[in-house]
C-alpha cells in the first residue's frame, strides 16, 4: 500500500465523486461476496442432493451477477470523473503557474519538460486517483468484514487471512523510500529526454544544417537508455511489491483452506460451513488483488508527483482556494487574471486608466540588474512619451532596450524608480506590444487577430459575435500592410498558421503581429524593430502607419534604421544603461 | 478504423520483437509455468476441501510438499515472468523512439510545415503508451492459450460434459474480445487527438509566452487547457465505461460456466435425478472440477482482457507506425560523389520548388555563383529568397532541376550526390530562424563538428565581436533566452565560422541589427574567405556584395514563373562560361 498525501489531498477535493466511486465498488465487493455464499449453498446443494436448491442458488447467482454489471458501470463512471476533475484541477493550476514572465528570462526553462510535466505528468495520476484510492478505501471497508465473518466460521481461517492480508498491505512499504528515489531519477530522465527531443525536433532545420543529426542522435540514445533504465529500476522495485502481495495473497488462501480442513475433517460443521471458509478466504483477498493491479498500471505515473510538485500543481496547504475549485470553468478565470496583476511590479489597486487613450506615459530614476549579473542593465531612466507622436530609442544590441520594454509591460520588476500612466502605475493591459521575434499561435489567421480584441481576453467562448468583424480585420490589416499578402493566401484570412507561424515569412509575421497589436486598442504601443525584416518599400507603409497610430495613441517604437526615424518627434538613444537624446 | 486496418496496425508492432524473441520465449515459458502452478494450487485446495468434507480425509505429506512448493514457485514465477517481459518492453520502447527520431531526422522541416509539439507527443506519450502491447500481450496470450488447453484436457478426462461446458463458455469469452472493438478503437483515437491537440497548445502557449503575457491571454488560455482536459476526461470516461461493460459482460459468461459445471457435474453426480446410483462423478472431485473451470476460463479471459485493452492502443500504434514511415525530404544518393576540392561554386540549374499546396515558389529558376564570389539575392518579401537559399542548404530537394557545387575545374556535383557529412563540412548556413540549443556557448559552437581548440574558439568570438559579453563556458536557454536579436546573430553566425565552411549561406541576418552592429557583421561576412549567399532586402548589405541577383516573387502575377534579373551593382560582370 503506497499513499501519495498530494493526490489524496487532490482527491478529498471532490467529496462527492471520491465517496461515489468508494461507495459503489464496496457495493460491487458486496456482490462477490454474496455470489461466493450462493456457489457455496449450491455446492452444498448438490452435495447433500437437493435440486430445488441447487436450481435456487444458481438462480440468486444470476441475479447477482446482473446486480453487479449495473453496479460496476456506475462504478467505472464515478470513479472515471474523480480522476478527471483531480487531472483537470492539477492542469488548471500548474498551466497557471507556468505562464508567468519569470520564465522568460529563466535560462533554466525548458518547454519540453513543462510540455512533459503539464501533459503526460498530470495524465499519469489518473490510474492513482481513479483506480488506486478507491482500491485502498475499499481494503479498509471491505476486508474487515469478511475477516469478522471468517472468523465465526472459523477462528484459524481468519486469523491466516488477516495476517495475509496485513503482509500485503505493509510488505511494500519497506521499499517506500526506495521506490521514492527511483521515482525521481525517472521522471528527471523523462524530463531530459522530453527537453531534448522537443528542443532537437524544434531545431531539426538547425541540426541538419550543421551535420549534428548524428550527434544529437546520440545524445538522446544516452538520454533514452538513461531513461530505460531508470524505468527499469522503479519497475524492479514494483515488481518486488507486486511479488509479495502475490505471495501473501497465496500463502494466505491456501492456510484458510488448510483451516477449512480442519473443520471438515474434525467434522465440527456442514459442508456449506467448509466450501464457505475457502471460498471466503479467497474473496478476502480480492481488494488486495485489485490494489495490486491498479498499482501496476499507475506506478509510472507517480513518479511525475515530485516533478508536478515543482511546476505548482499541487495547491498549498489548507487551500482557501477549494470553493472557487468546483465552481470555476468555462467562463472567466477571476483568479488567474488577479494573480497576473499582482505580478506586476505596479502592484496594488492597479485602476489605472485602462480606457483606450492615454497622455502620457513616464518612466522615471529606472534601475534594473538581472539576478546574478555583475552591472545593471539601466540605470537611473528617466523618459516621458506622449500621445501625438512618435517616440523612437534608438541604441547598440545589448544596450538594455529590450529590457525597457519587458519592464514597461511589467514582465520585470524594477529594482529602483517606477513607471506611470497620466500619473498612474501602468498596467500590462494598457500597453500592446510588438516583439522583435513575434510568436503567432497554431490556428487561422482570424484567430491569431483576434485573439487581442479587448472585449475577449477573459472569455473562453469562441461565440461569433465576440470575433472582430472582417471589415476591421481588413483594416488593421491594411494598416500594418499585410491585407494584399493574406488575400492571396489560399483560403485568406481562414488559413492556417502552423507551429510559431513558420509558414510565413519573418516579414509578414512582423506584419501580422503589428495588426493584432493595432486591434488590441490599447492605450500605449510598443513595437520593437518593426520594419527589420520589411523590403524599403513595405518598411516605409508601415512607419507611416506607426505615425498615423501615434495621433491617438503613445507609440514607443525601437529602431536602428535611420530611414524610420525621420520624422519622429522625439529620438531618444539608450546607451550603457541610459537614455539620451540624439539628433533626430 | 476496420477490424482489419487495425489488426494491420498491431501486426505492423510485431517487427520491433524480432531481436527480442529469446525474452519473449522465455517469457512465455516461466509465464505458463507460474499460471498452471497457480491452477495446480488452487484445485489442489478444492480437491483435497472436497475429499476431507465427502469422505473426512485429511490430506498426506506429499500433498502438503506440493502446496507449500507452489506457492512458492508461483511467488517466484510471477516476479521473474514480469522483470523478463517488462524489461523487454522497455528495450523495444527504446529501440522505437530512436528510429521515431530517425524518422524525424529524415523528414523535418517537412514541405508541409508541422507541429512539433504533436509530434513530440507521439514520440513520447504514444510510445509509452505501447508497453502495454510490449510487454503484456505475445508471451502472455501463449500462456494463457495454454493452461487454458492444460485445463480442458484435465476436466475433459474427469466428465467430458464439463469440458463442453468449458469450450463452448470459453468460445464465448474470446468472442468477447472483439465486443464494442470498433467504440473501443474510435474513442481511442479521440482520446489521443484531444491529448496531441491539447499538447500543441500548451507547446504553443509556452514558446509564445511574451505574446501571452503581453496581451493576457493567460487566463483565456488556461480556460481553454481547462475545457479541454474536461472534454478528454469525458472521453477517457466513455473509453472506461466500454471496457467496464466488456468486462461485465465477460464476468456474466465466466458466471454462467460456473453454472453450467455446477449443472452438469451435479447431473453426472446424479444429484439432480435423485438417483444415486451409476454416477459418472464422485462428489468429492465436485469442488475440484469448479476449481478447474474456473482456472481454465479464467486463462481465457485473461487473454480475452488484454485483447480489449489493445483496441483504444490501435490509434496510437498507426500514429507511431506513420511516425517512423514519414517520406523523407531529402533522398540519400545510391552511390555518394565526391567533392571537388578548393573553392566551390554554387549552381541553381533550372530549380522549382513548391511547398505542400501551394503556388511554385520558384519555377526553372537559374542563379550561378563563381568560387570565392559574394554574391546577393534580392526581391521583395515572400519572392523565395529564403527557398533559394534553404535548397542551397539542402533542407529539400528541388521538385525540378538540381543545385549543384560547382569546383574551380568546372566538375558540378549536385547536392543530392553528396554524402551528408561531406555536404554539411562544406555548406554552412545562418538563418534569421537559426535555433540556440540549451547548453553552453562551447557546446553550441561545437555542434556538428569535432573538437577544436579552445583558442580557435575564442578567436572565432572576437571575429563576430561576441568576445565581450559573453564566454565559451557561459550557459545559454533555450532558444537563447536572455540574448538580444543582436547577440543571437553574432552567435549563429560564429558557429558557421568554426567550421571553416567553403561555402557560407546567409539568409536575413542583419534585418533586425542597429547599424553598428549591421556593419560589423557584414565586415566579417564580407572578410570570409570562400563563396558566399545572401539573402537581404537591406541595401546596405547588397552593398557589400560583387554581385546582386533579384528574384521577383510570383506577386500579383498570380504564380507566374519567377522573373529572374541581374543586376550589376558592383561593377562585376557575371562569370561566363
Amino acid at each position: 500500500m503506497m499513499i501519495v498525501r498530494e493526490l489524496w489531498r487532490e482527491a478529498a477535493r471532490f467529496p462527492a465523486a471520491l465517496a461515489w466511486s468508494t461507495g459503489l465498488l464496496a457495493l460491487v465487493f458486496l456482490t462477490h461476496v454474496a455470489q461466493a455464499v450462493a456457489i457455496a449453498w449450491s455446492m452444498s446443494a448438490v452435495l447433500r442432493g437437493r435440486p430445488e436448491d441447487v436450481l435456487a442458488a444458481l438462480a440468486l447467482i444470476v441475479g447477482i451477477a446482473l446486480a453487479r454489471t449495473a453496479l460496476s458501470l456506475a462504478q467505472a463512471s464515478a470513479a472515471a470523473g474523480l480522476g478527471g476533475r483531480v487531472r483537470q484541477a492539477l492542469r488548471r493550476r500548474a498551466m497557471r503557474a507556468a505562464l508567468v514572465p519569470e520564465r522568460l528570462h529563466d535560462t533554466d526553462a525548458r518547454d519540453g519538460s513543462m510540455r512533459a510535466a503539464l501533459g503526460d505528468g498530470v495524465d499519469g495520476t489518473d490510474a492513482y486517483v481513479s483506480k488506486y484510492i478507491p482500491a485502498i478505501a475499499q481494503v479498509f471497508l471491505a476486508c474487515p468484514v469478511v475477516v469478522a465473518a471468517l472468523a465465526v466460521l472459523s477462528p484459524v481461517a481468519g486469523l491466516c487471512v488477516a495476517a495475509g492480508i496485513v503482509l500485503a498491505l505493509l510488505g511494500p512499504m519497506a521499499w517506500k523510500r526506495m521506490m521514492a528515489r527511483r521515482g525521481l531519477d525517472h521522471w528527471d530522465s523523462y524530463e531530459d529526454l522530453s527537453s531534448d527531443l522537443l528542443e532537437s525536433l524544434r531545431g531539426m532545420a538547425t541540426l541538419r544544417t550543421l551535420g549534428d543529426v548524428p550527434g544529437t542522435r546520440r545524445r538522446l540514445h544516452s538520454r533514452s537508455e538513461a531513461l530505460r533504465g531508470a524505468t527499469e529500476r522503479v519497475m524492479r522495485v514494483s515488481l518486488a511489491e507486486t511479488a509479495v502481495i502475490d505471495f501473501a495473497v497465496q500463502a494466505g488462501i491456501v492456510a484458510a483452506a488448510v483451516a477449512a480442513l480442519g473443520h471438515a475433517a474434525s467434522g465440527q460443521g456442514p459442508a456449506i460451513e467448509v466450501y464457505l471458509i475457502l471460498l471466503l478466504s479467497s474473496e478476502a483477498f480480492r481488494p488486495i488483488r485489485d490494489l495490486s493491479r491498479h498499482w501496476h498500471a499507475g506506478f509510472l505515473g507517480l513518479t511525475a508527483i515530485p516533478g508536478l510538485a515543482r511546476i505548482g500543481a499541487f495547491a498549498s496547504g489548507q487551500a482557501p482556494e477549494g470553493v472557487s475549485e468546483r465552481g470555476l470553468p468555462e467562463s472567466g478565470d477571476p483568479q488567474g487574471a488577479a494573480s497576473r496583476t499582482s505580478d506586476t511590479p505596479a502592484g496594488g489597486p492597479t485602476s489605472g486608466p485602462t480606457t483606450e487613450q492615454a497622455d502620457e506615459l513616464r518612466v522615471s530614476g529606472l534601475g534594473f540588474r538581472y539576478p546574478g549579473a555583475r552591472d545593471d542593465v539601466l540605470h537611473d531612466l528617466d523618459l516621458t512619451a506622449r500621445r501625438g507622436s512618435l517616440t523612437a530609442i534608438t541604441g547598440e544590441s545589448g544596450a538594455g532596450k529590450s529590457t525597457l520594454f519587458d519592464l514597461v509591460l511589467g514582465f520585470l520588476a524594477p529594482d529602483r524608480g517606477g513607471i506611470t500612466l497620466d500619473g498612474w502605475p501602468v498596467s500590462p493591459d494598457d500597453v500592446a506590444v510588438v516583439s522583435q521575434r513575434p510568436v503567432l499561435f497554431a490556428g487561422s489567421i482570424r484567430d491569431n487577430l483576434a485573439v487581442t480584441r479587448p472585449d475577449r481576453p477573459d472569455r473562453s467562448d469562441r461565440s461569433d459575435e465576440q470575433d472582430p468583424d472582417d471589415s476591421d480585420l481588413a483594416a488593421a490589416c491594411r494598416s500594418a500592410g499585410i491585407l494584399d499578402d493574406v488575400r492571396r493566401l489560399p483560403q485568406g484570412f481562414d488559413t492556417e498558421v502552423t507551429e510559431a507561424g513558420t509558414n510565413l515569412s519573418g516579414g509578414q509575421r512582423q506584419r501580422l503581429a503589428l495588426a493584432r497589436a493595432l486591434l488590441a486598442r490599447r492605450p500605449v504601443l510598443l513595437v520593437d524593430e518593426p520594419t527589420s525584416a520589411l523590403d524599403a518599400a513595405r518598411a516605409a507603409e508601415v512607419v507611416d502607419t506607426l505615425h498615423r497610430v501615434a495621433r491617438d495613441r503613445i507609440v514607443i517604437m525601437i529602431s536602428h534604421r535611420p530611414e524610420t526615424l525621420t520624422g519622429a518627434a522625439d529620438v531618444l538613444r539608450l546607451d550603457a544603461g541610459h537614455l539620451e537624446r540624439s539628433a533626430p | 478504423m476496420t477490424t482489419v486496418s487495425a489488426l494491420r496496425a498491431l501486426r505492423g508492432l510485431l517487427p520491433a520483437l524480432r531481436p527480442e524473441w529469446r525474452g519473449m520465449l522465455w517469457s512465455y515459458l516461466v509465464g505458463t509455468v507460474s499460471a498452471l502452478a497457480l491452477a495446480a494450487l488452487t484445485v489442489l485446495t478444492a480437491w483435497a476441501v472436497g475429499r476431507a468434507v465427502v469422505e473426512g480425509e485429511p490430506p498426506g505429506a506429499v500433498w502438503w510438499a506440493a502446496v507449500i512448493g507452489l506457492v512458492v514457485l508461483r511467488t517466484v514465477l510471477t516476479w521473474q515472468e514480469m522483470d523478463v517481459s517488462h524489461a523487454l518492453a522497455y528495450r523495444v520502447l527504446a529501440r522505437l523512439r530512436m528510429a521515431l527520431f530517425d524518422a524525424y531526422a529524415r523528414s523535418v522541416p517537412g514541405r508541409r510545415r508541422e507541429h512539433s509539439g504533436r509530434a513530440a507527443t507521439v514520440a513520447m506519450g504514444d510510445i509509452e503508451k505501447l508497453e502495454f502491447f510490449y510487454a503484456h500481450t505475445v508471451a502472455q496470450i501463449g500462456a494463457s492459450v495454454t493452461v487454458f488447453l492444460a485445463a480442458l484436457a484435465t476436466a475433459t478426462v474427469l466428465l467430458p460434459q464439463a469440458g463442453a461446458v468449458m469450450l463452448v463458455g470459453s468460445a464465448a469469452v474470446a468472442a468477447s474480445a472483439f465486443a464494442w472493438a470498433r467504440t473501443a478503437r474510435r474513442l481511442g483515437e479521440e482520446e489521443q487527438r484531444e491529448r496531441s491537440a491539447l499538447s500543441a497548445r500548451m507547446v504553443d502557449a509556452l514558446g509564445a509566452l511574451r505574446e501571452v503575457l503581453a496581451y493576457g491571454l493567460a487566463p483565456r488560455i488556461v480556460a481553454e487547457t481547462d475545457a479541454a482536459t474536461a472534454a478528454a476526461a469525458a472521453t477517457t470516461r466513455r473509453r472506461e465505461l466500454v471496457a467496464q461493460l466488456v468486462t461485465a459482460l465477460r464476468e456474466l459468461i465466466v458466471t454462467a460456466v460456473v453454472i453450467g459445471v455446477i449443472a452438469v457435474s451435479a447431473s453426472a453426480a446424479g444429484v439432480l435425478s435423485g438417483s444415486g446410483a451409476g454416477a459418472a462423478l464422485s462428489p468429492a472431485l465436485l469442488p475440484a472440477l469448479v476449481a478447474l473451470a474456473v482456472a481454465g476460463v479464467a486463462a481465457t479471459t485473461e487473454a480475452a482482457t488484454t485483447l480489449s485493452q489493445l483496441h483504444p492502443l490501435v490509434a496510437g500504434a498507426d500514429r507511431v507506425a506513420a511516425g517512423i514511415n514519414r517520406p523523407p525530404v531529402v533522398s540519400e544518393p545510391a552511390a555518394a560523389r565526391r567533392l571537388p576540392v578548393g573553392p566551390l561554386g554554387l549552381r541553381f540549374r533550372d530549380v522549382g520548388f513548391a511547398y505542400d499546396g501551394r503556388e511554385p515558389v520558384l519555377a526553372s529558376w537559374f542563379a550561378e555563383i563563381a568560387p570565392g564570389e559574394h554574391v546577393g539575392l534580392a526581391g521583395p518579401s515572400g519572392a523565395g529568397k529564403s527557398t533559394a537559399v534553404a535548397l542551397a542548404a539542402r533542407l529539400w530537394d528541388p521538385a525540378s532541376g538540381a543545385v549543384e557545387l560547382v569546383g574551380g575545374d568546372g566538375d558540378a556535383v549536385a547536392l543530392s550526390e553528396l554524402d551528408d557529412t561531406d555536404l554539411r563540412g562544406a555548406v554552412a548556413l545562418v538563418d534569421q530562424d537559426a535555433t540556440l540549443f540549451h547548453g553552453t556557448v562551447r557546446e553550441n559552437l561545437l555542434r556538428g563538428t569535432g573538437t577544436r581548440p579552445d583558442a580557435d574558439l575564442a578567436a572565432v568570438l572576437e571575429r563576430v565581436g561576441a568576445d565581450g559579453w559573453i564566454g565559451l563556458d557561459d550557459g545559454l536557454g533555450e532558444s537563447g533566452v536572455r540574448l538580444s536579436g543582436g547577440q543571437r546573430a553574432r552567435l549563429c553566425l560564429a558557429r558557421a565560422l568554426v567550421r571553416s565552411p567553403r561555402v557560407l549561406l546567409v539568409d536575413e541576418v542583419t534585418a533586425s541589427l542597429d547599424p553598428a552592429t549591421e556593419r560589423a557583421i557584414s565586415d566579417v561576412i564580407a572578410g570570409f574567405d570562400g563563396t558566399v549567399l545572401i539573402a537581404s532586402h537591406r541595401a546596405e548589405t547588397l552593398a557589400r556584395c560583387d554581385r546582386v541577383i533579384r528574384i521577383e516573387g510570383p506577386g500579383e502575377r498570380g504564380g507566374q514563373a519567377p522573373v529572374t534579373t541581374r543586376m550589376d551593382t558592383a561593377g562585376t560582370s557575371p562569370p561566363s562560361r
